[in-house]
């Protein structure tokens, strides 16, 4: 089910509703809880609910047994989880795209294979609750948390549906906790987590899905574009992407707040990152943390050798890359950043020299443009169909356009108004960093705030996209 | 919790009243369903002693202003194209709470009884249900036709359409556009006539054709026999219930040959009526007999207003002759029906100067060549291609804000040729059309400034000349006609503009025709 779907508008009210009506008995209100993720994720494809379930189950035995058990039987037991979640991620997502690659290494030297390219299915938010459960095991095998008993809680925690399929990954220690607890129903919660939905409906209908117009019509005809259009292209899809998934976070956050949970911030702002180092802090900062805990502090952190921590790093970005998605396309983007923040992690003490007293201020004003362009050109392999796609693009910057973007003064309009929008949204963000907006919004009249959300209700009827044939998914779906 | 329920009611309504009041009237299409609901309204009548339902061929083929002529009466048209009869009882069923009705006229064809299941007949349906207020038959109706993920569209026009913005907030149609040329209390007529493609269509159909006119009553085997009509049921106990006189008639169209299992649909329908109770005329029984010939059409499945008319005298006939109405004028029926038809058609001659000596002539040569039936043929060449070339009347006196028509009859010199046309006022207000006098279709058509141009047609004469023509709403009160050989490439609304290697075109000046629609209330 699609949060930007009618589905969504009826399931959520009868949910919510339900869930206040039972929040007083933790059993009922896990069940209601878990039978309303399950149908949610179903609405999709509910043959793989089996995933969820099969992981659900390795991952809460795996725990219960690791606290009780021999050292020996400790590592064999994080093995069982590991093997088996990330093998059916890997499975699901990569064996199509590792045969394919193998099949092709062997054509480029004469040889040709006849086998048969694996065409499977990528489960929707395999990505997710494989790396939130896996956290899980891990976690209780290093001994940071104790495993729970209570199993509807942990089937729950695992399958919460706000942000079952595209994140936050959430960690044991945050959220399985708050699946324990009895939640009290709070009218300024429920308020704040409705006005989170609105802006992550925003984002989604109206800048992102309206970029994605541009953004495909650009990049999958690619020879048709050039110049100034590709350029235009790549930083609406710098925003589309971020507005896409940024959006789907604050529905999911909003939706559980809602409910009274409380889920961990995944976006802040990370466009206006001084450094690509910074970018990662602000950019899905879930999946940023999680690999930083289970990939590269424990091969080594930043207490090995300058080499080596260089290494690791770089090995991070790329399979933070390959997270993405089983594409090379994914790989140098991710290679891409690793790159340059080895190269900024080696330059670190120069850059602050440089940018210390009076130039402090210059930080801002080169950092912040340097570091989005940055993206942006990394974006192009992100975004790209295929690598030659993405070297056609990069080569046709240079050229002159030879089709219009838009054809019509209407077309026009609606490219006017994506700009409006997305300039709205950054002042927003910067309008927000210094004043809660919420603050403010609870310091106005009554008429003043109606009137604002009757504003925002009506821009998202308006200029959001939505309907038959026009909703779309959210692009970390895929992922 | 209460006060969130309490204030989310409170929101809702609030927002509810705002989609309602402001946006969905901007949002909402304009129709010609639309505007004869808004003109009834308007009216201010609290009874009506004859209507008209059913679906476009109910709107095209029957002109209240004759009935209400001849028969002095109040009648109205309501017929909405592509509306399918679960649609049409649930207007009556509304419509009939509020005006009292004496009798109602309900064109039926196959497609009358078709369930909407396409995007396209479920979008149709929509012309009607959006004239309709909130109740629970519009629920009703709706739900049954729609899938319940469709329903806030079709509830909500501004939902249904948000994708058109720019045009409904800021654009031209967020002005009301006034409905088709010829409109008189819900009769949308048309001047068009049939084009060859249709002709050789008729052609086709003939055996159909000839089965169907001389064996009315007798079943085709190997079709289909069993319909069903209870959606007509329902109208009839509607109907019944609110003491309403029903009449079923099917208008003619040359759609009905296509197939060649209708026939046994009508036979159908007509022993349903009869078994009913009702009376049933289906004028493609008669067809021959009643006069009807392919001049009576715009296209298959519509008359023309020459084919309305007819339709319209056939029905005056019958309503008196089995006593619905009575005739009370002193004057011979036929002539009073014949007085209020000329006096509907009021199709004003505009006289141009023709004389195309007269005229201004840029980079164009003009050759007189020989004459034809139509008038003198004159042979139009461009003699620049460097700079735009045109040859222009002088400026004629016209009725701003009213709707126009301009024909001219041209041909290629050789295999190919292209005519632009244009009816032109003060730039940049002007209606073009670029025609491709080859194959005999407009390849393309511009509306500038203030003109709206509403049709823009190219038909084949039997000699081989194309009648171009267009039609739209001028905004001005002094025009002239533009008009030059051009090719496919240079975009409507510049055809004039310098080209290279333009074919030479043949035209007939005494040909021109420009004719003023006048609107009947």
């Amino acid at each position: 089910m699609l949060f930007n779907s009618i589905d969504f508008a009826i399931f959520f009210p009868i949910t919510f509703l339900l869930y206040w009506s039972v929040s007083r008995h933790l059993v009922l209100r896990n069940t209601l809880i878990l039978i309303a993720s399950y149908f949610f994720y179903a609405q999709w494809d509910a043959r793989f609910l089996a995933l969820i379930i099969i992981s659900s189950f390795v991952d809460y035995y795996v725990g219960q047994n690791l606290p009780t058990v021999s050292d020996k039987k400790r590592k064999t037991l994080l093995f069982v989880s590991l093997a088996i979640n990330l093998g059916l991620l890997f499975y699901f997502k990569y064996a199509g795209f590792f045969v394919q690659t193998f099949v092709d290494a062997f054509t480029i030297f004469g040889q040709k294979l006849n086998v048969s390219t694996l065409k499977i299915i990528l489960p929707v938010g395999i990505s997710f609750y494989t790396f939130q459960t896996l956290s899980y095991t891990i976690d209780i095998y290093k001994g940071n948390i104790n495993p729970t008993k209570n199993k509807l809680a942990f089937f729950s925690f695992v399958a919460f549906f706000p942000q079952l399929v595209a994140g936050p990954i959430e960690r044991a220690s945050n959220l399985l906790p708050q699946f324990l607890v009895v939640h009290k129903f709070n009218y300024k919660k429920v308020k704040s987590g409705l006005l989170m939905m609105a802006l992550g409906f925003f984002k989604k209908m109206v800048i992102a899905d309206k970029a994605a117009v541009i953004v495909n019509q650009v990049y999958n005809n690619p020879s048709d574009h050039g110049g100034l259009h590709i350029v235009f292209a790549t930083l609406l899809f710098a925003f589309q992407i971020y507005c896409d998934f940024s959006g789907y976070s604050d529905i999911a956050i909003g939706a559980s707040r809602t409910m009274g949970f409380r889920l961990m911030k995944n976006f802040d702002s990370p466009y206006f990152s001084k450094s690509i180092t910074e970018f990662w802090r602000r950019w899905h900062i879930s999946l940023s943390t999680w690999f930083k805990d289970y990939v590269y502090i424990p091969l080594g952190g930043n207490r090995a050798v300058p080499a080596r921590v260089y290494f690791n790093l770089f090995l991070v970005f790329v399979v933070s890359g390959l997270w993405h998605g089983a594409a090379f396309g994914f790989i140098i983007w991710g290679a891409l950043h690793g790159f340059i923040i080895v190269l900024e992690k080696h330059f670190s003490k120069a850059r602050n020299q440089f940018f210390a007293g009076n130039r402090s201020r210059l930080r801002h004003i080169i950092g912040i443009p340097m570091t989005f362009l940055t993206t942006c050109f990394a974006w192009v392999f992100f975004r790209s169909n295929s690598i030659q796609d993405a070297i056609q693009i990069i080569s046709n910057i240079f050229k002159k356009p030879t089709t219009p973007v838009y054809n019509s003064a209407q077309e026009a309009l609606e490219i006017y108004s994506l700009i409006i929008f997305i300039a709205l949204l950054l002042v927003f963000e910067v309008a927000h960093k210094r004043v809660k907006i919420l603050r403010f919004l609870n310091a106005q009249i009554f008429i003043f705030r109606w009137a604002l959300y009757f504003v925002i209700i009506y821009v998202l009827i308006l200029f959001g996209i939505y309907g038959d044939n026009q909703v779309s998914e959210f692009i970390y779906f895929q992922f | 919790m209460k006060k969130l329920l309490l204030k989310s009611l409170f929101f809702i309504i609030i927002w509810f009243f705002i989609l309602e009041c402001f946006f969905d009237p901007r949002f909402k299409r304009i129709t010609n369903f639309h505007h004869t609901n808004v003109e009834f309204k308007d009216s201010k009548k609290a009874a009506l002693d004859l209507i008209f339902l059913g679906s476009s061929h109910a709107e095209q083929s029957y002109i209240p202003y004759i009935f209400d002529d001849v028969l002095n009466i109040n009648s109205h048209n309501f017929g909405c194209s592509g509306q399918r009869l679960v649609v049409t009882n649930a207007v009556l069923k509304e419509f009939l709470k509020t005006i009292k009705v004496k009798t109602v006229v309900l064109d039926l064809f196959w497609g009358s009884f078709d369930y909407p299941d396409s995007d396209e007949e479920k979008g149709l349906q929509l012309i009607g249900l959006d004239e309709l207020n909130f109740s629970l038959e519009k629920l009703r109706v709706s739900n049954e036709i729609y899938d319940f993920k469709e329903l806030p569209s079709v509830f909500s026009p501004t939902i249904r359409n948000h994708n058109q913005w720019t045009d409904k907030l800021f654009g031209a149609n967020s002005k009301t556009t006034k409905p088709k040329l010829l409109w008189s209390k819900g009769y949308a007529g048309s001047h068009k006539i049939l084009t060859q493609e249709h002709l050789k269509k008729i052609k086709l159909n003939n055996e159909n054709f000839n089965n169907f006119i001389n064996n009315p009553s007798q079943l085709t085997k190997g079709q289909r026999t069993n319909f069903d009509f209870s959606a007509l049921k329902k109208t009839i106990e509607i109907c019944k219930n609110n003491n309403v006189q029903l009449i079923a008639v099917t208008a003619p169209a040359y759609s009905v040959f296509n197939y060649p299992g209708s026939k046994n649909f009508y036979i159908q329908l007509d022993k349903f009526c009869h078994k009913s109770g009702i009376d049933y005329i289906n004028f493609n029984k008669s067809f021959n007999e009643s006069g009807f010939n392919e001049s009576h059409f715009r296209d298959m499945g519509h008359l023309n207003t020459n084919g309305a008319i007819m339709a319209t005298t056939k029905l005056v006939n019958f309503l008196i002759k089995k006593d619905y109405f009575y005739y009370k004028d002193d004057i011979l029926l036929n002539d009073k029906i014949k007085s209020a038809s000329s006096s509907f058609i009021n199709v004003k001659n505009i006289e141009p100067n023709k004389n195309i000596n007269t005229w201004t002539k840029i980079n164009n040569e003009i050759k007189i060549l020989e004459k034809s039936k139509h008038g003198r043929v004159m042979r139009l060449e461009r003699t620049n291609d460097t700079s735009s070339s045109y040859v222009a009347s002088k400026n004629f006196n016209v009725v701003n804000g009213q709707e126009y028509s301009m024909s001219i009859l041209a041909k290629p010199l050789k295999n190919e040729g292209f005519l632009g046309l244009r009816l032109s006022g003060v730039y940049p207000n002007r209606l073009d059309a670029v025609f491709d006098l080859s194959s005999s279709k407009v390849k393309n058509t511009f509306s500038g400034g203030d003109f709206h141009l509403t049709d823009a047609s190219a038909v084949e004469l039997d000699d081989g000349w194309v009648k171009c023509e267009i039609r739209g709403r001028v905004s001005s009160e002094l025009v002239r006609i533009i008009f030059g050989p051009t090719n496919s490439q240079i975009r409507p609304g510049i055809w004039e503009s310098k080209a290279a290697r333009i074919k030479k075109i043949k035209i007939i000046p005494e040909s021109i025709k420009v004719q003023q629609a006048v609107e009947k209330k």
